[in-house]
């Protein structure tokens, strides 16, 4: 346990030590702060655009750096034949695996909350008004709660969770690129046509081959667009149930579990 | 080639010079016409109206409590005197196929609402964007006249909204009638709201199908004339109105116009 803790550590350091979070960091500050200080017809305290704006590029921004990170882990330790190295140490494979995935993920979580604070922030101050956050479930007064705005970074994190494990898990068989741009095409297709893959799947007009990936693809990968609940924060609606909550959690959770499986099964053979 | 170059390096300044200056003389032909000065044309270039458009559609979704669908092409935006604070409906509700439908049932929101009163002013960001992005999206412009003057209390900057969308699309008479409507009705301004109607009168292109707006633009050139004293103009105006009505047609305004008829013949 302590080693894939001190692997995990290395990790979180690599991320803070890097440019690309401070870029996006800046490039979400920058554009935060300069979409809260416009003002549409004299009418001020419109935050949901802002609240739009600002969830769409904290997610993005959060996913990239979740995955670039997760998926140079394995690849950059062959090619500076570090591997040999910490292999030979009291670790075994599975938790090189799993040190890589929990850094990986620990490191994004940080960002992401980072971020989500600078969100949150900017948000407070746009609105000008005590009421904007509120203890309470939402009401149709237009009061946004705290229970959401948990909820909705509590989902998210669940989000990094599954997309760190998978592309971790991809960096046993892929090169880095290759796993980036897999991991995040993924990524955006499922949060996009997830929901619908399976209807595609049942149309007659579409051809067999088609219609039979749509299949595997709705059943087989990991439904990103269940953890985000950007419509409910934004648009105060009611939060979600606790039951669900757990449910979308042990679905995190298994997932996560099956892309470090498939990785450490691919580190058992591969002969260093 | 050494030698060569002597001889070729003052054609090749020539050539550049000629093109420099046919470069010039164009670049400014296509300045004019595609209006560069406009900083958003040069970021998103044509795409730039396919966004607009799709914003005010991001805009009718906000009005539906983020829902996407609810109406086509944000006619909701549109309708007058239709906002409930609250209001569910089970119709278009599907039922969920499986376990993965149903969790994304449940994370995702798929009833109906109107947002209320103090949340309208959410949907300006969007339909300010649609009509900064395509200013020929006459709709765009006609809603946030709209919403701003009836639901925001903001008629000054309606009428700023419909001026700068009658500068980009010149002789709209729907631009025009709303400019009519804000002078006339909310501002009590009867020189403009009268000069504004007549416009859009003489600006309706069909006048068949838009006989019942025309009808109600003659209606208000009388009213607006007739408060300027105007009475044989408001009278004449009448008489247009009524006279765009077919003979078995029966409504509450033609009633009224005839009694205005009666009283001023």
């Amino acid at each position: 346990m302590s080693a894939i803790g001190a692997l995990s550590k290395l990790l979180i350091k690599e991320i803070f030590r890097k440019k690309d979070f401070y870029v996006a960091l800046i490039l979400i500050g920058v554009i935060l702060f300069y979409a809260s200080s416009l003002n549409f017809y004299h009418v001020g305290n419109a935050v949901r655009y802002l609240m739009e704006i600002g969830l769409m590029l904290i997610y993005l921004f959060s996913v990239i750096l979740t995955v670039s990170l997760a998926a140079r882990q394995y690849p950059s330790e062959i090619q500076n034949r570090t591997c040999q190295v910490l292999l030979a140490k009291p670790l075994s494979r599975f938790e090189f695996v799993a040190g890589k995935f929990i850094g990986s993920f620990l490191a994004g979580a940080a960002s992401f909350l980072i971020f989500y604070l600078i969100f949150l922030g900017v948000t407070w101050h746009k609105a000008e008004t005590p009421q904007l956050f509120d203890m309470a479930a939402p009401s149709h007064g237009g009061a946004l709660s705290w229970i959401l705005a948990f909820q909705a970074a509590y989902l998210f994190l669940l989000n990094l969770w599954v997309i760190a494990s998978m592309a971790s898990g991809f960096s046993y068989y892929l090169t880095t690129s290759a796993n980036v741009s897999i991991s995040l095409v993924l990524y955006v297709l499922i949060n996009t046509y997830g929901p619908g893959l399976n209807s595609v799947g049942a149309q007659h007009a579409v051809p067999v081959l088609f219609q039979i990936m749509a299949k595997i693809f709705y059943y087989f990968l990991p439904h990103f667009e269940f953890f985000d609940l950007r419509q409910r924060f934004i648009h105060a609606w009611e939060p979600v149930s606790g039951g669900l909550l757990l449910f979308l959690t042990a679905y995190a959770l298994v997932y996560a579990f099956i892309f470090l499986i498939l990785g450490w099964m691919k580190l058992e053979k591969t002969s260093l | 080639m050494s030698k060569r170059l002597p001889m070729l390096l003052p054609a090749l300044f020539f050539l550049a010079a000629v093109l420099s200056y046919s470069i010039e003389k164009n670049f400014h032909k296509v300045e004019f016409s595609f209006n560069l000065d406009n900083s958003l044309y040069r970021i998103l270039g044509s795409a730039k109206e396919a966004i607009g458009d799709t914003l005010f559609l991001k805009a009718d979704a906000y009005l539906h409590g983020g829902v996407e669908g609810k109406s086509d092409s944000g006619e909701d935006l549109e309708k007058e005197g239709k906002i409930e604070e609250r209001e569910h409906s089970a119709s278009g509700l599907k039922t969920a196929s499986d376990w993965i439908a149903q969790v994304n049932d449940r994370v995702k929101v798929h009833e109906h609402r109107h947002l209320a009163k103090t949340q309208q002013k959410e949907i300006l960001p969007f339909i300010y964007w649609a009509t900064e992005l395509d200013p020929h999206n006459v709709e765009a412009v006609l809603t946030a006249a709209y919403w701003l003057d009836r639901h925001l209390g903001q008629t000054d900057s309606a009428v700023e909204v419909l001026a700068a969308g009658l500068r980009n699309n010149p002789g709209h008479w729907e631009i025009e009638q709303g400019l009519a409507d804000i002078y006339f009705k909310r501002k009590k301004d009867a020189i403009l709201g009268e000069r504004f109607y007549a416009k859009a009168i003489e600006d309706v292109k069909d006048k068949e199908k838009d006989r019942h707006s025309l009808i109600e633009l003659y209606y208000f050139l009388g009213e607006s004339r007739l408060s300027l004293k105007k009475k044989s103009g408001a009278l004449r105006a009448y008489q247009m109105a009524l006279a765009l009505y077919a003979a078995n047609e029966e409504n509450g305004l033609k009633v009224q116009i005839m009694e205005k008829i009666k009283e001023l013949s």
